[in-house]
């Protein structure tokens, strides 16, 4: 099985990714994430693509049809254990702190 | 005269501003033709719900505007890469489960016919240095004695043949099935090469270009599916063609066998 090589891990995508660890376990729609870091959906979307295809997300469409929703389906994107484990990695690596500290608890 | 301008523009304003959300989605519509087919419904579905997550009619436009019509080129650009990058993924899977397996049983099968052909090549080979002895006795012995090989003579074409004839076979079986594989290896290779070419494609950031990356991919398609015409060649090979085994040559065998040994203890009384 061919290998899977990890996703080119620009600032932006970092940006990305963090939203997604401190984001909601249910997951993110593109919106959201767009929304939430002010960037283009254009630069977005083709980064979700990437990790979705690295593994380290997973898209699904809403099960609701449009008619029950009253409007247009979203993609909901989260993370993979991969993508959980890879992301976190990737920050600390670069000394980033996610999540809240654990003496708040 | 001044309220009916008012009045006028206001009316006007209205209007372009009902217009507003159909236009926004049909920019978003002429942007996913833009896309990949197969990517189209998806993208399509995906900016209309971000459309409706916009608060009003005109950041309904600039969304459009911005994020589809513009972006869509960076996003094609992506799915091209992805497109390119799972052909890549798949021939290497396919190489890693299949084709090294088929070429361990070619060598097998190779191996199996060099040794069908060993004990075929030895009988063969017995049964001639037989005659070249037998003949140089024939000069120098008895009647009986020639009798005996010429006996032998006589029947020893009934096994040298139908061997010859599968010995033949098995030249043949192994010179085509030898053409076969280094067929299905070129195939391999070069396809392999061209993987490596997509690869190094991918590493470069410049944009998905339609008609200089096409040529990549098609070469790519026709390079993978000259290994599957190279496997189905094989195949096809080893289904048309069996090899004729001689067939109840065992009697055949006893009488040249018992021909000899008469043909050599003539010999022997003759010498005596």
């Amino acid at each position: 099985m061919a290998k899977r090589a990890d996703p080119r891990l620009s600032h932006q995508t970092l940006r990305v990714l963090k939203v997604f660890l401190a984001g909601p376990k249910e997951g993110l729609a593109g919106s959201d994430i767009w929304k939430a870091i002010g960037l283009f959906s254009g630069t977005v979307y083709p980064m979700l693509l990437r990790l979705e295809h690295a593994g380290w997300l997973k898209g699904d469409w809403e099960k609701l049809p449009p008619s029950e929703l009253g409007r247009p389906r979203k993609r909901i994107y989260q993370l993979t254990p991969l993508g959980y484990n890879k992301t976190r990695e990737a920050l600390s690596a670069l000394d980033i702190h996610v999540g809240s500290p654990a003496w708040k608890y | 005269m001044e309220i009916l301008i008012s009045i006028l523009i206001g009316v006007a304003l209205m209007e372009a501003y009902a217009w507003l959300d159909p236009l926004a989605k049909w920019l978003i519509d002429r942007a996913a033709q833009k896309l990949p087919e197969g990517s189209r419904d998806a993208f399509t579905e995906q900016w209309a719900a971000d459309l409706e997550a916009m608060p009003n009619s005109i950041a309904k436009i600039v969304f459009a505007f911005r994020n589809c019509t513009l972006d869509v080129a960076n996003i094609a650009d992506e799915i091209g890469r992805e497109g390119f990058e799972a052909a890549a993924d798949k021939f290497d899977d396919f190489v890693d489960n299949n084709i090294v397996a088929l070429d361990q049983v070619l060598q097998e099968q190779m191996i199996r016919l060099q040794e069908n052909e060993r004990p075929v090549n030895r009988l063969l080979s017995a049964l001639n240095t037989s005659l070249e002895h037998l003949e140089y006795w024939e000069k120098n012995t008895n009647d009986d004695a020639r009798k005996a090989i010429s006996h032998f003579r006589a029947v020893s074409p009934s096994v040298i043949g139908p061997f010859s004839e599968f010995h033949s076979q098995l030249d043949q079986r192994q010179a085509n099935f030898e053409t076969l594989t280094v067929g299905l290896r070129q195939s391999v290779a070069l396809a392999v090469e061209t993987s490596q070419r997509v690869r190094r494609r991918l590493l470069d950031d410049t944009p998905i270009d339609d008609s200089v990356d096409q040529q990549l991919a098609d070469l790519f398609t026709e390079r993978v599916n000259n290994i599957g015409k190279a496997i189905t060649d094989i195949s096809e090979y080893f289904l048309t063609t069996k090899l004729v085994v001689p067939q109840n040559i065992a009697p055949n065998v006893k009488v040249v066998v018992d021909a000899l040994t008469a043909a050599a203890s003539a010999i022997k009384q003759g010498r005596s």
